[in-house]
């Protein structure tokens, strides 16, 4: 018997269902950029460290260079492009925007992706250390993630977001 | 609409674009149709004779059109031009060597990414390997292994440089004393990958790219020599956004190169994007360096001249920009100091690691680092305070503007006054009191403090490099000096204004500043300033000297918006004057419109003007005709050739920098954690805070990579170590200090419209020093010696107990 060469995914990507036959190997990464069209999933080195593709899969942060798209099958995902749909992430945005907390912005949507897990998500209230622990796990090299943090206080601090109420 | 602050800086509009979910960076883009995709066939041995290579198991896969190998290259381009007296023959791809781990060999070309590196991994390519030399002093030895045999040497610079009477005053000093420094190989690691697409198409006029390239687009002439084109063939498109570079993108161009003779080759574009490991060991990095430093000084502190033998390690090729990394600081060769008698012998030296090239700081890092070490160790030998020293040794507000030994021209600046600031910023004098052995004995901690300064240059004189030949040996008929750039704006039909950038920006938040400007001149709101961001070489007006490099946008890029805007200002009074029927000089634009000193009621909004000029074209003057659109070009002013004592004012500006770092040293697993970090810049005239803010953050977070974590490691036999983030430590937000402070003194500069100098580099390069120094101060009283970064407690704990042992015996 042949290996099996290519495999459809069926998955939700920011609330839109998509079917796409793919080669089984094809990272997630590669099929939300390529298939999906989120481009905001940014790969930064391909094996799990720097935090640039991260995305929610059934609300949980993932390093989508780590997944395969076969794996998705059956679940929903969210990149920025979900993300700024919502309430809480139009606010995440500006208060980036206005604290200067990206410059060349590649890492920026899985700063974004985490800090929104834990802003929607935190059932208590979240400190200083949820925040370094959450941003901490990113790569950024532009900023020295000062403004970040600064953006992520600020934003705790608003309560716009579900969680932490 | 919300009355507009000039006083109010603008939130981000790079930012705001990623947020729309605009964004576009190179990976993003299929800008034609038919895209192919390449993979790099790469070296696996540090130095090894290529005896074959058999591509046809590569060319049998499903998917794979072309496969690219040196015998075309060889063929089909010339060797990269480097101002150096002894370069090797430096090809986009291995010729018959290669000469270190990651080194092109081949390009596959397929349909797609994964088929291309499926082929890739079946092409066989028969090595002999050869003896390795990866350490710069190994490498000058005479049985060292030979990289390029044709030159019989590994040395490709060897110059000389003397500046006032270093004989006498070494003769007549009470101490003299030496020391050797090494600055590590590290990279400042753009998140984002080199990325091309290219597109060589005999039907076209040109040979187009897309890449992620900022410039300095002298690096395109040097491109166009290798393909044997003009200049003219080339077009070199830059997408909006570009994540991040700090210089190591100026050295994409040798793979343009390669991309552009795949595509030959494969009849189509190809598109190729680097992966990290790729990045790691075949991308560039900031040069390493070995200093043997001598020092002169008198008792009580003056210091009288420094001996300084440069060896700098450029890996396998001298590429340029290289050996910027000798000769880029040449007019601050003497940082802040008033030193008048100097010796450089400066060597640049091929090894089997990768090629070296700009990354922030690039040359200040690695020259300062042991001037600054070695006035601590001139302090402590004297039994002085280190910052004493410095206070004591800085050119002094009244000797401004100083011409130094070696050419540079510091127009304006209060070093004591910004120095002063840093220490009391920190609270300097009352904490050394109690760091190293003067802590509490039960404390859990060594504490340590430690100061650096720099004078930060911005906007290169590209005549620096010319230093690299002798005087004799230069073209007198190929002057170059300078650095210039161009912008143009337009005023729409509806009063719109339109600025076109062409700096290539990659996160300095340009679109931004640009806004800014022109909006605080024209009293308009910056988003009603549009920006066109990017960079096309193909219809927007460029130099040699264009680009986003050694910290220029604020001193020339931005100036050149500034002309620009001055232009489209007299434009409209002109045409106010000539559609109001009143005298210019009686004229003034404020908020929008340009309004009449003499009469209240007489005026025209800026959208008057614009549809008047536009809409009643052939009523207008002839000074009217072109009103609408005007280009502002920059020059950088008191740039000069280097003369015949090798002089030269090497950059067009010259900011300062003065650091204190607060380190702690856990007394049981000698972990380093800085504690407090104090920057104050006079960087001056400072356009958009946050902006200015998040340089001088970002080039701590820089330094402090280089200080204590980042290194790119190589086994003795030129095995690359460090190729993933599991063994290079990139630093993340929990390493960073718990108390950053920044600060300013403002002195603009008269050399720059906007009064602006460098801050992309500052603090990139003094946090490597004040936080070495820092370290040096805690851990003095346990006899050990700081002479080589990254600092890492493993090395703390070989000292310590090589000094065990010693003390045991």
């Amino acid at each position: 018997m042949q290996p099996q060469r290519r495999t459809i995914v069926t998955t939700a990507v920011n609330g839109t269902p998509v079917e796409a036959l793919v080669d089984v190997r094809t990272t997630l990464a590669d099929f939300l950029r390529e298939e999906a069209g989120c481009t905001s999933v940014h790969l930064g080195c391909e094996h799990g460290v720097c935090g640039a593709c991260t995305v929610l899969i059934d609300g949980l942060p993932v390093r989508s260079c780590l997944r395969l798209a076969a794996q998705a099958t059956g679940h929903e995902i969210t990149t920025l492009e979900g993300v700024m749909q919502t309430e809480c992430g139009k606010t995440i945005g500006r208060a980036f925007v206005e604290q200067f907390a990206m410059q060349c912005g590649f890492c920026t949507a899985g700063f974004v992706l985490s800090l929104y897990h834990l802003l929607e998500g935190a059932s208590e209230p979240i400190t200083d250390r949820d925040i370094h622990e959450t941003l901490g796990g990113h790569i950024c090299r532009c900023t020295g993630y000062v403004s970040i943090v600064e953006a992520a206080k600020r934003l705790r601090d608003q309560r716009t977001c579900r969680g932490n109420s | 609409m919300p009355q507009y602050s000039p006083t109010t800086a603008p939130p981000s509009t790079e930012g705001q674009r990623l947020f729309d979910l605009q964004a576009q960076y190179i990976a993003d883009l299929n800008p034609l149709p038919n895209l192919a995709h390449a993979a790099v066939v790469r070296s696996p041995y540090a130095h090894a004779r290529i005896h074959r290579i058999d591509p046809s198991a590569a060319l049998a896969l499903p998917g794979v059109i072309t496969v690219l190998t040196g015998r075309e290259v060889q063929e089909w381009s010339r060797p990269f031009a480097v101002a150096a007296e002894r370069p090797g023959r430096y090809y986009s791809c291995a010729i018959d060597k290669v000469r270190y781990v990651g080194e092109p060999v081949a390009v596959v070309v397929a349909t797609d990414r994964y088929v291309a590196e499926d082929a890739r991994d079946t092409i066989e390519v028969e090595y002999e390997p050869l003896p390795a030399v990866v350490e710069v002093e190994a490498a000058m030895q005479s049985s060292a292994p030979i990289l390029h045999e044709e030159l019989e040497t590994n040395i490709a610079i060897d110059r000389q440089l003397t500046y006032g009477d270093v004989a006498a005053v070494f003769g007549a000093a009470d101490i003299v004393f030496s020391q050797r420094y090494v600055f590590p190989r590290y990279q400042s690691f753009p998140l984002e990958t080199y990325g091309i697409i290219a597109s060589w198409n005999p039907s076209a006029s040109q040979v187009s790219f897309w890449a992620n390239f900022h410039g300095p687009y002298s690096m395109l002439a040097v491109l166009a020599g290798a393909l044997r084109v003009p200049l003219s063939k080339l077009r070199v498109v830059t997408p909006p956004d570009v994540g991040g570079s700090f210089g190591n993108k100026i050295a994409l161009y040798p793979y343009m190169a390669l991309m552009a003779l795949a595509s030959r080759k494969a009849g189509r574009p190809v598109k190729w994007t680097e992966d990290r490991l790729e990045s790691l060991s075949a991308s560039s990095t900031g040069t390493d360096r070995v200093t043997q430093i001598e020092v002169a000084a008198r008792n009580d502190g003056q210091l009288l001249g420094l001996k300084m033998r440069l060896m700098d390690n450029v890996g396998a090729y001298i590429r340029a920009p290289e050996p910027g990394c000798l000769f880029r600081p040449i007019g601050n060769f003497m940082n802040a100091y008033k030193i008048e008698h100097l010796e450089v012998n400066a060597l640049a030296v091929m090894t089997n690691v990768c090629p070296s090239g700009p990354n922030r700081g690039y040359a200040c890092q690695q020259h300062y680092f042991p001037i600054e070490r070695a006035i601590d160790e001139l302090a402590l030998k004297l039994g002085k305070d280190p910052a004493t020293v410095r206070l004591q040794n800085l050119i002094q507000p009244q000797d401004i503007p100083y011409r130094t030994v070696t050419g540079g021209l510091y127009d304006s600046g209060d070093y004591p006054r910004a120095t002063q600031r840093a220490l009391e910023l920190s609270n300097y004098w009352q904490l050394h009191q109690s760091t190293g052995a003067a802590g509490p004995s039960d404390a859990a901690v060594w504490r340590g403090v430690g100061m650096a300064v720099a004078i930060d240059p911005s906007g290169s004189n590209m005549g620096y490099i010319d230093v690299s030949k002798k005087a004799t040996q230069r073209r007198p008929n190929l002057v170059r000096v300078g650095s210039a750039q161009t912008t143009r704006i337009y005023l729409d039909a509806t009063g719109g204004v339109t600025v076109e950038l062409e700096t290539a920006a990659h996160g300095q938040g340009q679109e931004t500043t640009a806004a800014f400007i022109v909006a605080q001149a024209l009293g308009i709101a910056p988003a009603d300033v549009t920006v066109i961001a990017g960079m096309d070489t193909g219809s927007r007006p460029w130099s040699v000297s264009s680009g986003s490099y050694s910290s220029r946008f604020g001193a020339v890029g931005a100036s050149s918006i500034v002309a620009a805007t001055r232009r489209l200002q007299e434009n409209l009074l002109q045409a106010a004057s000539y559609f109001l029927d009143s005298d210019v000089s009686r004229l003034r634009i404020q908020a929008g419109r340009i309004v009449s000193l003499d009469n209240a009621q007489l005026g025209l909004s800026l959208k008057d003007v614009a549809a008047r000029l536009h809409w009643s074209t052939g009523t207008l003057p002839p000074h009217l005709e072109t009103a609408t659109q005007v280009e502002g070009t920059f020059v950088a002013s008191e740039l000069d050739y280097p003369n015949e004592h090798d002089q030269v004012n090497s950059s067009a500006v010259y900011a300062f920098t003065a650091d204190v770092a607060v380190i702690e040293i856990d007394k049981e697993t000698l972990d380093i954690r800085v504690t407090d970090y104090i920057t104050v810049h006079d960087a001056g005239n400072i356009l958009h805070p946050q902006i200015a803010r998040g340089q001088f953050v970002g080039g701590l977070l820089h330094g402090l990579a280089g200080a204590l974590y980042e290194e790119l490691r190589y086994s003795e036999t030129g095995d690359f170590l460090t190729g993933t983030l599991m063994d290079y430590l990139c630093p993340t937000v929990s390493e960073m200090p718990d108390h950053i402070v920044t600060d300013h003194i403002v002195l603009p500069t008269p050399q720059a419209l906007t009064g602006a100098k460098g801050v992309g580099e500052s603090t990139a390069q003094t946090a490597p020093i004040a936080i070495a120094n820092a370290v040096a101060d805690a851990v003095r009283h346990l006899g050990l010696e700081i002479t080589e970064l990254p600092l890492t407690p493993d090395k703390l704990w070989q000292q310590l107990e090589a000094r065990l042992e010693g003390d045991l015996l």
